[in-house]
């Protein structure tokens, strides 16, 4: 058991990748909790209970939870960005479970794998964010 | 040389390295934080906490020969984090202060409107109900019937009604002239006085078969000016 989990964990890499990977997971996991149509998210907009104003991220959370439903069109209905910033969670799961499996299995090497993985993860970030600022 | 190069090379610990993970981690999470406009500002928390942890994390590597990569980004990436929370809170702070700004500027105008303001204000109000009235009453006193189309009209009443015409004209062509100061009651004034111009030209247009050539084109001519009026005005 040790030496499984001292494989696992034998490199930084394999590190962020487990934690960044539970914090993404924790995220679906809070949308799979709370219901969209009850509305009882607990993170409030901070942005909106500061300056009264809405922003541009207001429903986001009420989008995953539609989304993690399979309506796509509620999410879309309640906010618009929440399918692409949802689109990219689940890609950051996916990429630190591919990650960690091809440095395990050593079908790259480090420094390469690390690169093709800041490259996705910085294309995927700028593709689903940046539909929000311009 | 290349002894040299490989005693150095694994001579390289651990050493902050758990820190600079940690850092890395909570640094990565701020940073996408960062980016949502609902809880951006929420970020400097764990910005700040990812900042504190590289730190630690640079200086047991400093002290014990670690590798320095890791936390090097780890600090970089919380720094980003901070720095964009940072400006939500400067964003955010800058529209409340605005807002607030904005609700003292009305209290102190609502402060310094004494009664003579409001006196005046009450009768600007009074003034644009009585020109209303009088536009409403205009509007049904409004009978081009008076005179069948193609009727005699004798020169005396001819008279009357152009001069009537006219001056009605000229108010009209006046207060398009100011149009620009935008009153309230200008426009209540204009209405009324459109409707009187409006009731005598289709007087003199029912009369118009039986007209002499001159008062024709006295007529004519008065229609004219109020159209060069309404043209210099862009209407």
């Amino acid at each position: 058991m040790r030496l499984i989990f001292n494989r696992l964990f034998s490199h930084p890499y394999l590190w962020v990748n487990f934690f960044i990977g539970v914090a993404f997971l924790a995220v679906v996991f809070y949308s799979v909790v709370f219901s969209p149509e009850t509305g009882a998210h607990p993170i409030a907009c901070v942005y909106t209970s500061i300056t009264g104003e809405p922003c541009v991220s207001c429903g986001m959370s009420r989008g995953f939870s539609h989304i993690v439903r399979g309506d796509l069109e509620a999410a879309a209905g309640t906010n618009i960005h929440s399918i692409p910033v949802f689109a990219f969670f689940v890609l950051q799961i996916v990429l630190r479970s591919l990650g960690s499996i091809a440095y395990l299995q050593r079908w790259l090497p480090l420094s390469v794998l690390i690169s093709a993985d800041a490259g996705i993860s910085i294309l995927g970030f700028f593709l689903a964010f940046s539909p929000m600022y311009f | 040389m290349e002894e040299h190069q490989r005693v150095e090379h694994t001579a390289k610990t651990n050493a902050g390295q758990g820190f600079g993970i940690a850092g890395l981690v909570v640094g990565l999470l701020a940073l996408i934080l960062a980016f949502i406009p609902c809880v951006g500002v929420i970020a400097i928390g764990p910005g700040a906490i990812a900042i504190v942890l590289s730190v630690v994390g640079l200086i047991q590597a400093n002290q014990g020969n670690g590798a320095k990569g890791l936390i090097i980004a780890a600090l970089v990436v919380s720094i980003v984090a901070t720095g964009i929370a940072a400006v939500w809170g400067i964003v955010i702070g800058g529209i409340t202060r605005d807002s607030h700004r904005f609700t003292e500027r009305v209290e102190r105008m609502v402060e310094r409107t004494d009664r003579e303001d409001l006196r005046r204000l009450e009768e600007s109000f009074r003034h644009l109900g009585t020109e209303l009235e009088k536009t409403f009453g205009d509007m049904e006193d409004f009978d081009p019937e008076v005179y069948e189309f193609g009727e005699e009209i004798s020169d005396e009443e001819f008279e009357q009604v152009i001069t009537e015409y006219e001056e009605v004209v000229k108010e009209l062509a006046e207060l398009i002239r100011h149009a620009e100061n935008g009153r309230a009651r200008d426009l209540v004034l204009y209405s009324r006085v459109s409707v009187r111009a409006a009731s005598l030209a289709a007087t003199l247009i029912r009369v118009g078969p039986k007209l002499t050539e001159e008062q024709k084109q006295r007529f004519e001519e008065i229609n004219k000016k109020y159209e060069e009026v309404m043209d210099e005005a862009d209407i």
